[in-house]
């Protein structure tokens, strides 16, 4: 069976049908279905009159304008980034030096908090007492 | 404030001229005096060899009591006592101590803390129990330590 609608290489027996590249045998056969099968008929015409469909013709100048346009919207979008970049830019920075400011703003914990300063003044004490505890004793 | 101090002088000036000038100068001439005791080191005042103690000691007073703050009121009291005992030392005995103080230093972390006891304990002893105390010493401690140990104590090898 040749059912164009049934046949897994429908479409390319159609393409070869239309392009008259079909075996004879086999063209006669699928002559004979479309006489027969109205699915078929019908597909058979659709491609047919697609074939026949006549392209219209380039106007002059197509592809300088379509280029143009191109790239037209591609610096549209373009300026639109350069655009949010100028606008975010500053701010972004500014928001930057804000949050700088304001670390170093925030009062520091007092000296008496940092660790480093306590063991300073417990080293100093620990070599107070070892330097009293190495005074030669009296005799 | 200057004008408290103006106030203060005004009012001081308007006793008897001649006292209040007498006064004032004999207040300047104290003050200066206070002021190149306070500023002029010793000059025959021999450094303290902890770095961290001598760098204790050139702080301002602001500064020293800041760190001070930090300790707690005996551990304060304790270490005023024992930093003015150093430095009401005779220049011999603070030389002395430029010697041993790196000596100890230099040892681990361990054996300070073997040195310092053994230290104690032989300044609680009596002199005379001492010597021996220290002879006993040689087998725990290396020569370094044995050092150190009679340096402290004044006691030579062989006592």
């Amino acid at each position: 069976m040749i059912c164009l609608s049934k046949n897994d290489q429908g479409a390319d027996l159609l393409a070869s049908y239309l392009a008259k590249t079909l075996d004879a045998p086999r063209r006669a056969e699928l002559d004979r279905h479309i006489q027969e099968c109205a699915d078929c008929r019908g597909l058979a015409s659709a491609w047919e009159r697609l074939d026949e469909f006549a392209v219209p013709a380039v106007s002059p100048g197509f592809d300088a304008r379509l280029y143009a346009r191109i790239a037209r919207e591609e610096a549209r979008v373009l300026g639109w980034q350069r655009w949010l970049w100028r606008s975010i830019g500053p701010l972004a920075a500014a928001g930057a030096v804000v949050a700088l400011v304001a670390f170093l703003q925030v009062p520091q914990e007092p000296d008496a908090a940092k660790p480093e300063n306590k063991i300073e003044i417990e080293q100093v004490a620990q070599a107070v007492d070892d330097l009293n505890l190495l005074i030669p004793i009296d005799r | 404030m200057r004008l408290l101090l103006t106030i203060v002088v005004s009012a001081a000036l308007a006793g008897p001229p001649a006292v209040a000038q007498d006064n004032i100068l004999r207040q300047k001439q104290l003050r200066q005096q206070k002021l190149g005791q306070q500023k002029q080191p010793n000059p025959k005042m021999v450094p303290l060899p902890a770095p961290a103690v001598q760098r204790f000691l050139q702080m301002s007073p602001e500064e020293q009591e800041r760190a001070l703050s930090r300790l707690s009121p005996e551990r304060r009291q304790q270490m005023e006592q024992r930093l003015n005992r150093l430095q009401q030392l005779p220049p011999e005995q603070l030389q002395r101590l430029q010697d041993l103080y790196p000596a100890f230093t230099s040892l681990r972390l361990a054996r300070r803390q073997a040195v310092r006891q053994e230290i104690q304990e032989l300044r609680g002893m009596r002199p005379a129990l001492r010597s021996d105390r220290l002879n006993s010493d040689a087998r725990d401690f290396s020569p370094e330590e044995m050092d150190i140990l009679r340096r402290v104590t004044g006691i030579p090898d062989g006592q």
